[in-house]
C-alpha cells in the first residue's frame, strides 16, 4: 500500500466514523424536538436559532436531519449486512459444491437480476402496501443475488488452487475449507464490493420513501422529508436543499471510503484504478 | 438410482452444454425463455400475496363494499379458488395471447394501457442516455490520457458526486433552479421536446458520473495492451495510436456499459417521471401504486424486466458480431463442418 492511499483510507474511515457517530447521537445532538411542532414558527427561512429553517409544522429541520441520519443509517447497515452474508454463504456453497444446486442457484440468481434497478422493490411494496418492513423484503430479495454470484464466481477461480486440494488431501471438512481456506482469500473483494453498495443501499431506501413507500410519517427520515418539501417548493426551498445536501454528504463519503478501501486491498501490479 | 440419475444429469448437461455451444444464440433465447418463466411467476406470486384479491379489488372500484359469501361466489366465478399452480398457468395462457388482465382504475387492458405510456418512457431513456454519452466519452478519454493530472483529479471528483447524488433531490433542485426560478423550462411536463430537458437531464447527470469512471477504466486498459507498446514503438504518433487503434477497442465495452444501464434508465424513470409529470410507464406505475391497480404494476414488472433482459440478448449478440476472434471462430467452425460433411459423403459414395 502506497503512503498517499495509507493516508486517504485513513482520511475516510474517519469521516465514516464521525458520520456515523452523529447518526448515532443525532436525536441527543438536535437543538429542538424533531417531532414538536410549533406553529407560530411555521416555514421560517435558515438563520437565527433554526439553522435550516422550519417546515410547515413549525419543526426545526436541522434537528430532523440529524435525528432521521439514525435511521437511514441503521437500516443501510442491517441490510448490507443480511444481503451480505446471506449472499456470501450461499455462493460460496454453490460455488464450492457445483452440481444441480449450482445450477439452481445461478438461475434464481438471472431471474432475480432480470428485474432493473428498483423496479422489483417499487411493484411489491405497491402490491403488498406501503410499510418499511415490506421495502426492506424487496430490496433484500433482489439485493443478496449480487454477493451470491460474486462470492461464487470468487469460489470458482479459489477453488482448484494446488492448497485446497492440499486441504482436501488432509481430510479437512467442507465447512472448514470454506471459511478457514477459502474465505479469507477472497473475502477483501467481497468487502469492496460491499463497501462500494453502502451509497447505493442508503440511495435505494431513501428514493423508496421518497416515492411514499416506506413512510412512517411522523418520524423524521430524509426522503420522506424530501417528498414532503416538494410542496412547498416555491416558498420554503431550505425544506428541500438540506435534507438532500445530508443524504448527498453521507453517500458521498461512504462511495469515497469504498473507492479507497478497493484502492488499499486490491493487489499491487494488476491494479486498474478507476 | 442415484448413480443412474446422477449419469443421466450429467450426460444430459453434457450434451446441453455441446450443444449450445454451437449454437449460442439458441442457448441465450432458451435461457431467456427459461428466465421469463420464473419471472412471470415470481411476479404472480407475489401479487397473490397481496392483502386484497381481485374479486375484493373488482367490488371495491366500483364503491361497492361486498359481503363474504358474495366475495366467494365472485371468486368461484373468477376461479381465485383454484390451487396457485393452475392460476398461474391459466394466468400465462392469457398473457401469452397478450391479455395482462384489466386495469382496475381505468377500464382499459394493461396492454394498451402499457403501450401507450411506453414510447414516452423510451423517449426519455433515450434522450437521457444520449446526453449522458456526449458528456461522459470525450471527459472518460480525457481522464484516461491525463491520468494522475488536474483534469483526471477534477472531473474523477466531479462524477464521484455525480454518482452520489440522489436522483430524486438532482430533480427537485434542477426543478427549483430552472423552472421555479429561472422559468426557462415548464414545471409540470406536457411531453414535448422542452418539458423532456429537465427529467433528461436528471437521469443523465448520475450515469454521466458512472460512464466517465468505467470509459476512463477501460481507455486505460486498452493502453496498458502490449500492441499499444508495439505502435510506440514503431514511432506512431501518440493522437494516431488512441484514435485508430485504441478507440475502435472501446466499443464493445461501450456496448456492454450501454446496455447494463437500461436497468438504471428503467429504474429511476419511476422517481424522475413522477416528478416532472412526464406521461411515462415510471409514474403510470406510481399512480397504479397509489391505488392499489394489481395488473397494472404485474404486467409493469413484467414488461421492465423483459425489455433489460431483451436489451441484454441484444447487447450480446452485438458485441459477438463485431468481436473479430468470435468471428474468425464461426469461420473456422464452418469450414471443418464442411470437411467433415464433404468427408461423409465421399465416405457414402464409395460405398
Amino acid at each position: 500500500m502506497k503512503k498517499g492511499e495509507k493516508i486517504r483510507l485513513y482520511l475516510f474511515v474517519l469521516l465514516a466514523v464521525l458520520l456515523i457517530l452523529t447518526a448515532v447521537f443525532g436525536e441527543r445532538l438536535a437543538p429542538f424536538d424533531p417531532l414538536e411542532s410549533d406553529f407560530t414558527a411555521s416555514l421560517l427561512p435558515p438563520g437565527g436559532e433554526h439553522l435550516c429553517g422550519t417546515d410547515k409544522l413549525g419543526r426545526d429541520v436541522f434537528s430532523r436531519i440529524l435525528a432521521g441520519a439514525g435511521r437511514s443509517f441503521f437500516l443501510t447497515f442491517l441490510m448490507v449486512a443480511i444481503t451480505f452474508l446471506i449472499g456470501t454463504t450461499v455462493g460460496l456453497l454453490s460455488g464450492y459444491r457445483g452440481g444441480a444446486s449450482d445450477h439452481i442457484l445461478t438461475g434464481l440468481c438471472d431471474i432475480l437480476l432480470a428485474f432493473p434497478d428498483s423496479v422489483f422493490a417499487i411493484a411489491v411494496a405497491g402490491i403488498l402496501g406501503a410499510g418499511i418492513f415490506h421495502t426492506v423484503f424487496a430490496l433484500g430479495l433482489i439485493w443478496w443475488t449480487k454477493y451470491a454470484r460474486l462470492s461464487r464466481t470468487l469460489t470458482l477461480s479459489v477453488g482448484n488452487r494446488d492448497y485446497i486440494w492440499q486441504a482436501k488431501f488432509a481430510g479437512a471438512r467442507t465447512g472448514r475449507i470454506l471459511f478457514k481456506y477459502i474465505l479469507p482469500d477472497i473475502l477483501p473483494q467481497l468487502l469492496t464490493a460491499a463497501a462500494l453498495d453502502v451509497g447505493n443501499m442508503m440511495l435505494a431506501l431513501a428514493g423508496l420513501s421518497f416515492l411514499g413507500l416506506a413512510s412512517q410519517p411522523p418520524a423524521p427520515e430524509w426522503g420522506y422529508m424530501l417528498y414532503e418539501s416538494r410542496q412547498y417548493m416555491q416558498t420554503a426551498p431550505w425544506m428541500m436543499i438540506f435534507p438532500g445536501l445530508a443524504l448527498l454528504l453521507s453517500v458521498g463519503v461512504f462511495n469515497l471510503l469504498g473507492d479507497a478501501v478497493r484502492d488499499a486491498l486490491s493487489p499491487g501490479p494488476r491494479k486498474i484504478d478507476t | 438410482m442415484t448413480a443412474f440419475l446422477r449419469r443421466a444429469y450429467h450426460s444430459a448437461r453434457r450434451s446441453t452444454a455441446r450443444f449450445f455451444q454451437r449454437h449460442f444464440f439458441l442457448g441465450r433465447l432458451f435461457q431467456l425463455v427459461f428466465i421469463l418463466l420464473g419471472v412471470t411467476f415470481f411476479t404472480f406470486i407475489v401479487t397473490s400475496a397481496a392483502p386484497s384479491d381481485a374479486a375484493e379489488m373488482y367490488y371495491l372500484s366500483r364503491g361497492i363494499t361486498p359481503s363474504e359469501t358474495l366475495l366467494a361466489s365472485t371468486r368461484a366465478e373468477m376461479g381465485l379458488d383454484a390451487p396457485v399452480l393452475v392460476r398461474y398457468l391459466r394466468w400465462l395462457i392469457s398473457a401469452l395471447q397478450g391479455d395482462l388482465g384489466q386495469s382496475y382504475q381505468f377500464s382499459e387492458s394493461v396492454l394498451t394501457q402499457l403501450s401507450r405510456k411506453l414510447p414516452a418512457t423510451l423517449i426519455l431513456a433515450g434522450g437521457a442516455l444520449v446526453l449522458a454519452l456526449a458528456v461522459a466519452f470525450p471527459i472518460g478519454i480525457l481522464c484516461a490520457v491525463k491520468k494522475g493530472r488536474i483534469p483526471d483529479v477534477l472531473f474523477r471528483v466531479i462524477s464521484l458526486g455525480g454518482i452520489s447524488l440522489p436522483n430524486f433531490w438532482l430533480a427537485l433542485i434542477l426543478l427549483y433552479v430552472f423552472a421555479v426560478q429561472l422559468h426557462w423550462f415548464p414545471v409540470i411536463g406536457s411531453g414535448d421536446l422542452k418539458s423532456m430537458v429537465l427529467p433528461a437531464m436528471t437521469l443523465a447527470i448520475p450515469l454521466a458520473g458512472s460512464y466517465i469512471r468505467q470509459i476512463r477504466t477501460a481507455t486505460l486498459e486498452e493502453l496498458g495492451k502490449e500492441y499499444v507498446s508495439g505502435l510506440r514503438a514503431k514511432g506512431i504518433p501518440s493522437r494516431t495510436i488512441l484514435f485508430r487503434h485504441v478507440l475502435p477497442g472501446l466499443m464493445l465495452p461501450m456496448i456492454t456499459l450501454i446496455s447494463l444501464s437500461a436497468g438504471h434508465l428503467l429504474g429511476g424513470a419511476a422517481i424522475v417521471e413522477t416528478i416532472f409529470g412526464w406521461p411515462g410507464i415510471g409514474s403510470m406505475v406510481v399512480d397504479s401504486i397509489r391505488v392499489r391497480d394489481y395488473p397494472v404494476i404485474q404486467g409493469y414488472v413484467i414488461w421492465m424486466a423483459v425489455i433489460y433482459l431483451l436489451t441484454g440478448l441484444f447487447s450480446d449478440a452485438v458485441c459477438r458480431l463485431l468481436d473479430p476472434q468470435f468471428r474468425a471462430s464461426l469461420r473456422i467452425g464452418r469450414h471443418i463442418r464442411g470437411r467433415m460433411l464433404s468427408r461423409t459423403k465421399r465416405k457414402a459414395a464409395k460405398e
